[in-house]
């Protein structure tokens, strides 16, 4: 899940990320407002789950997008 | 291209056109980068870019790629009168934050629309569930403004979306948003036009072999009940349909006759070419019918092959892939670039016929022997109107859509078509109606008197009607105006496109000299050369 996780966010952001490697918003510039709500829909696509406004918020790394994720599918 | 390069890029246009994928896949395909750059200049109040980062995909389609610039959030729309020129100006807004009644905010946008459409088609959307204020919107009759309708688009609202971002619709519905404007809207604003539909039958109007199963052995299923009723709503919309088929005539007859549930009788097509000829041979032989160039015409089979041979024989055709149980087909036709109508086409009821009607008429000309006879035989009623402010649309269209027949090449946007009939310019409209048919409002002449000199800006007539003279009768009419309004000379703008060589023919027979001279000469020559021409004349003015 993390692979694709990883490629999907590289394809927003428009960066190569490398395997392993965190991704912090906060130290991003790719990573703007615009493109925040563009990865959330994204995956929500691919990965068929729907995050609320305190979780999109809360985002503030590809480490906390992997455990919403993660988090919603086991839910599910 | 190898053909299964080939296959694969018109299957995956195909399904782009008939389905909605999801915005990851959408963002993956739009490296491709290269085609024609379409200028877009969006003044807003919503987040355009949710819905940019679609519109290459679908651009591509067609040989597009889009330039975006983007005015600041704005309400007011203050920056409408700074952007730089572009191909294209829409106007996205957030109709929840204009706090004005309906009536007050379509008045406010309006006067907008109408400047900002002086330089460029406008685009405005409209908004999903506000019916009064759409309805406002849907009645501006500005020259040049298209609507958006983002209310038949059935977006969905995501209230989520629009807290995090203020963007208020969700992302499938970005992407509808992007399909609409890429293969629907711009297309036609961009000179993109489909005038008619080829269609093969066997494994695409329906499914099976029609020589080996017969008329009750085909197939009709829900698919091509769906084709069937889109190919009828363009004909009706005033697109030609034409059949270019490997088959027996007698064969086609008898199953659009025994299989009424297709929905659609051999009279709809305006050209049907059925024959054991080579496609590419029958598919010439429908453009010289329709009298329209092939890169206006889309080609339906369901042979890949027969679609690569097409498209290297037949320089422009654009072409569909048919998928064999019409479905796909019938989904993709509406998306298809240059299919969307943005404007009602006021030719749209009499075009079939009248291009029917010209297979008798070549028959006449052949009978009568004499050109003269051949005319006399027509019973030609000519209706010269002036300046008439309700064929305001139809000239723009005519100015957008004629290739073959148009002197200047102006391609005049709505808003200048508007000024045409305005008072400062003499501006002619020219209808036809014959004993065979009714071709409606055909041609347009345009001129503006200064100082003595007439300078005519545009001369243009729709193809179906050339071969008798009645561009020549109109132009003798039209400078007997121009004497009136006081104009000694006569200048001609002449443009010269790939197509128009027959105006610029037919001008250079006029004046051979060059595209000026003594509008008096003019005139007696215009007299002479139509002294016997048997046409009624009306004049309107």
């Amino acid at each position: 899940m993390i692979d694709k996780l990883r490629a999907l966010v590289g394809e927003v952001l428009e960066m190569d990320i490398p395997p392993d490697a965190d991704v912090q918003r906060a130290s991003t510039a790719a990573w703007d407002s615009l493109n925040h709500l563009r990865l959330v829909m994204t995956v929500e696509e691919e990965f068929g789950v729907r995050l609320d406004p305190d979780q999109v918020a809360s985002i503030g790394s590809l480490s906390d997008l992997e455990r919403l994720i993660s988090s919603q599918t086991q839910a599910a | 291209m190898e053909l299964d390069d080939e296959v694969r890029a018109w299957t995956g246009a195909r399904r782009l056109m008939s389905t909605l994928p999801r915005g990851s896949e959408l963002r993956r395909m739009k490296k491709a980068g290269g085609g024609r750059a379409l200028r877009l200049r969006c003044d807003r109040s919503l987040p355009f870019e949710f819905i940019a980062e679609f519109l290459d995909p679908y651009l591509s389609l067609w040989g597009a790629r889009a330039e975006l610039s983007l005015s600041d959030y704005d309400p007011a729309l203050s920056q409408l009168g700074e952007a730089a020129p572009c191909d294209v100006r829409i106007l996205f807004l957030d109709w929840r934050l204009n706090k004005l009644p309906p009536a007050q905010a379509a008045s406010f946008i309006r006067e907008r629309a109408r400047e900002a459409a002086r330089e460029a088609p406008v685009l405005l959307n409209n908004w999903p569930g506000s019916h009064e204020l759409n309805e406002r919107l849907a009645e501006l009759r500005v020259p040049g403004l298209t609507l958006i309708d983002l209310h038949a688009l059935k977006v969905d609202f995501d209230p989520r979306n629009d807290s995090v971002s203020n963007f208020p619709f969700s992302g499938p519905a970005a992407v509808a948003i992007a399909r609409h404007l890429a293969l629907d809207l711009l297309p036609p604003l961009a000179g993109e036009r489909i005038k008619g539909v080829i269609l093969d039958l066997d494994d695409t109007l329906w499914r099976g072999v029609l020589g080996e199963e017969g008329p009750q052995g085909i197939v009709i299923g829900e698919g091509h009940r769906a084709l069937s009723a889109r190919l009828a709503a363009l004909r009706k919309r005033g697109l030609m349909l034409a059949i270019c088929s490997r088959n027996e005539l007698e064969d086609v007859r008898a199953a659009f006759k025994l299989r009424s549930e297709l929905g659609l009788s051999l009279d709809d097509f305006a050209s049907v070419q059925v024959s054991w000829a080579p496609k590419v041979e029958n598919i010439g032989a429908i453009a010289r019918e329709l009298n329209v160039h092939p890169s206006s015409l889309l080609f339906v089979d369901d042979n890949p092959a027969e679609l690569a041979k097409a498209r290297g024989a037949v320089e422009g055709l654009r072409v569909l892939l048919a998928d064999p149980d019409g479905a796909q087909t019938a989904a993709a036709l509406d998306h298809f670039p240059g299919i969307f109508a943005v404007s009602q086409d006021a030719a749209a009821s009499v075009r079939t016929a009248d291009v029917r009607a010209n297979r008798e008429r070549e028959k006449l000309r052949e009978q009568a022997g004499d050109p003269r006879a051949f005319l006399a035989a027509l019973q030609m009623e000519v209706e010269l109107f002036r300046n008439c402010a309700a064929h305001a649309q139809r000239i723009h269209e005519l100015s957008q859509k004629t290739n073959q027949f148009n002197l200047a090449l102006q391609r005049l946007s709505a808003a200048q078509a508007a000024e045409a009939v305005g008072s400062d310019q003499v501006t002619m409209t020219v209808s036809l109606r014959d004993a065979l048919s009714e071709s409606g409002l055909i041609g347009v002449l345009i001129a503006r008197v200064e100082d003595g000199e007439a300078a005519v800006r545009e001369v243009l007539f729709s193809c179906r009607v050339l071969g008798r003279d009645v561009e020549t009768l109109s132009l003798l009419h039209f400078c007997k105006w121009l004497l009136q309004e006081g104009a000694r000379r006569i200048r001609f703008e002449v443009a010269e496109g790939p197509r128009n060589h027959p105006a610029r023919d037919w001008l250079a027979c006029l004046l051979p000299q060059g595209p000026s001279g003594e509008l008096s000469e003019l005139h007696a020559r215009l007299e002479e050369r139509c002294r016997a021409h048997p046409a009624t004349v009306v004049e309107h003015r």
